[in-house]
């Protein structure tokens, strides 16, 4: 079988038949043309792209040497953490400025309640030109649903390097199940099997044929959503800096690239770039919740993601020089940051898992003013719902009275207090509509760090489980202060009960 | 030989034999993929809802007929390479053979990955020890399925009994291929609704 944590249904919808050398034109070299004095704004989002394992952030291995470097120039938020666990609540959040139990995309592809499909970023910067591109169907779900009467969202088809854009074409209007049905009879990567038993194997060397050219830059396949939608990096930014390029400004811009999200394929320079580091991440205990993978394993998925990240780090790098270069950086604010970690720990590898233990959540914030060139460490605990509100104060515009952030150092006037709570959730698989009963929620109040796990059967009788961690002391989490700081849990668990009766 | 004549001699069919080989053609096909789908479903409802479920299945029937007239067609063609002489009857069971060999060949490599089986590790040491190792699996797996083929067809040429047996076979099969059939056109309708 696939995979549980990528389900085939995340993966199936499909892509754009042209090659990207037809749908590229030449970047443009064009000077920006400013048609405001206002700032543009720039959201860049790897997907699955885990503080954890970033280099800025004092991972062991150096896995962005450019984003280190050009960290000279950005505010770097050292304790920022997603919404929620996987693409769709930590998108929503950051894209709503809400969490997950305020604006209920908390399943798999689902949209926001409807009285927040008015309330996103391109809705807070409503005289800004909203420009949006995700190659992840989820993100792309929710875009979708934000761009409702609105221009401004390229199709996740257009980037993909080739798919079956005409069974979209032919079923148009049943265009998502009609891709499943056809992934199902043909793509023999889901899960090795396919309703074809002949046809298949032809497809696949048609889809091969096509690939040829560029496969050997890259050893372990093609850059992809699950196999099914390959994308090269590459051409993505290589479109983006066209596309900044020629557009009105000011623009508010969201950039949902997939890397280093799973499937781990590095390009041939950074592969096995990690191989003989002789690295070995701190041994942790296996969680009640794993998923029983093997320590061996873990490590070689880790190497893999690492290397992924090496990619990432290079293809950001390109695009920083170009707007470095083009004088965007004058006049935009570049965002860099995730929708959500990934882990290689404890038994568990990726993200979709009902523990939000760091590497999940833990993600990276990093922010260029333009024309600034210093940097900026923020060891603040900050969210992702912080970002619109941040953004919108910065640019002078109105801060939405929806948002449930508040304005991030060093652009508040606030001294942040240590009693300030952020909070991470996972609830999927829950009617959204109703109660939550089921969820997995991380309350963190520095220096500390509460896992509340409750409605889960594997959890016994009680179904409730409590962690909780130093996050200051003991960054990797190995000390579970559960027992030996009772009066802390306590009051903790307390004050996160009262939040979840208020949000339920 | 007049080409334009070679249809009537070698690629004559009665009407009936052709739809029977139509049927034994499309069977396979479609037996393997309704398993599929009847084992998507759970999934696809899970994710969506049954609606879409069944969906998926309806897009799956479509894509399984349209192969299934692939091979019905091959199946003419390989027809041709068999000698005149031959029953028509008895030509019919041998492509049916053909079709369910080959069929269940391509299962067994679906199966093979779904069961998440690997091949043991002392295969692949004899493999390593070997100077073409290439060549030895060439010959393994020749020397698997080759008689997987050569044994039916043997038999579908010496052995009335086994002609008559098969023959039986192909009658039941022909009339749950039609239920299929019925699933398939039922599908058919499904998709034009879901794509008013």
């Amino acid at each position: 079988m696939y995979d549980s944590r990528i389900t085939r249904r995340d993966l199936l919808k499909l892509a754009g038949v042209l090659t990207l050398s037809y749908m590229f034109p030449q970047v443009s070299t064009t000077p920006i043309q400013q048609s405001s004095n206002q700032e543009n704004v720039l959201v860049i989002v790897f997907d699955a792209f885990s503080a954890s394992n970033i280099s800025l952030y004092r991972y062991p291995r150096k896995t962005t040497p450019n984003i280190d470097r050009l960290a000279d120039e950005a505010i770097v938020y050292h304790n920022h953490f997603a919404g929620g666990n996987f693409t769709t609540p930590g998108t929503a959040t950051l894209l709503t400025g809400v969490l997950p139990w305020t604006h209920r995309a908390i399943g798999f592809n689902d949209v926001v309640a409807k009285t927040y499909t008015h309330k996103s970023i391109f809705h807070a910067f409503d005289t800004y030109h909203p420009l949006a591109f995700s190659h992840n169907l989820l993100a792309n779900t929710l875009l979708k649903d934000f761009f409702t009467g609105m221009e401004g969202l390229t199709p996740r088809e257009k980037l993909y390097l080739q798919g079956d854009k005409f069974i979209n074409t032919l079923f148009s209007a049943d265009d998502d199940i009609s891709t499943v049905g056809w992934q199902r009879a043909f793509n023999r990567q889901l899960d090795g099997t396919t309703y074809s038993l002949f046809l298949s194997r032809i497809y696949e060397f048609y889809k091969n044929q096509g690939f040829q050219n560029i496969q050997k830059d890259f050893p372990r396949g093609l850059p992809s959503l699950a196999g099914i939608y390959n994308f090269l990096l590459e051409d993505s930014i290589n479109w983006l800096q066209n596309q900044i390029s020629t557009s009105l400004q000011p623009f508010i811009g969201y950039y949902h690239f997939l890397p280093p999200h799973d499937p781990y394929h590095t390009r041939a320079d950074f592969y096995n770039a990690f191989a003989k580091d002789g690295y070995r991440p701190p041994n942790k205990p296996r969680h009640v919740l794993q998923e029983n993978h093997s320590t061996q394993k873990l490590l070689a998925w880790r190497q893999e993601y690492d290397e992924y990240i090496l990619y990432v780090d290079s293809e950001f790098a390109r695009l920083f020089n170009f707007m470095e270069e083009q004088g965007f950086l004058d006049n935009t604010w570049l965002v860099l940051t995730s929708d959500h970690g990934e882990m290689f720990e404890r038994g568990i590898r990726g993200h979709r898992t009902k523990v939000l233990h760091q590497p999940v959540i833990h993600i990276p914030l990093l922010i260029f003013p333009p024309g600034e060139r210093s940097r900026v460490d923020i060891y603040d605990v900050t969210s992702a719902i912080d970002v619109l509100p941040t953004l919108t104060h910065v640019t002078g515009n109105n801060i939405p009275d929806w948002t449930e952030g508040t304005i991030l150092s060093p652009f508040s006037n606030k001294v942040q207090t240590t009693e300030r709570d952020v909070f991470s959730i996972q609830a999927e698989g829950l009617d959204r509509s109703n109660h939550i009963t089921k969820a997995t929620v991380s309350m963190i109040r520095k220096p500390y760090k509460l896992m509340y796990y409750f409605g889960y059967d594997e959890l016994g009788e009680s179904r409730e489980l409590v962690e909780l961690y130093n996050i200051v002391a003991d960054l990797e989490e190995l000390n579970n202060l559960f027992d030996s700081e009772k009066d802390v849990t306590n009051k903790l668990l307390s004050v996160l009960k009262k939040k979840l009766e208020a949000v339920r | 030989m007049d080409i334009y004549t070679l249809p009537k001699k070698v690629f004559y069919f009665s009407k009936e034999e052709l739809w029977t080989l139509f049927l034994i053609s499309a069977f396979p096909i479609h037996v393997w993929t309704i398993i599929l789908v009847l084992r998507d479903f759970s999934w696809v409802s899970e994710r969506t809802d049954s609606w879409d479920a069944v969906g998926v299945g309806a897009y799956g029937l479509l894509i399984a007929f349209v192969e299934s007239l692939l091979v019905f067609i091959i199946a003419i063609l390989i027809s041709a390479l068999i000698r005149d002489p031959w029953k028509e009857g008895r030509k019919i069971v041998l492509l049916f053979t053909l079709v369910m060999v080959v069929s269940i060949w391509a299962m067994i490599n679906q199966l093979y990955f779904l069961s998440g089986l690997s091949i043991p590790e002392s295969v692949f040491r004899f493999l390593t020890r070997q100077a073409h190792p290439l060549r030895v699996i060439y010959i393994l797996v020749l020397g698997v399925v080759a008689p997987t083929v050569l044994l039916p067809i043997y038999f579908v040429i010496k052995s009335d009994k086994f002609v008559n047996g098969l023959q039986g076979v192909i009658d039941r099969i022909s009339l749950l291929m039609m239920f299929y059939l019925v699933l398939d056109v039922g599908g058919l309708i499904i998709v034009i609704i879901r794509n008013l």
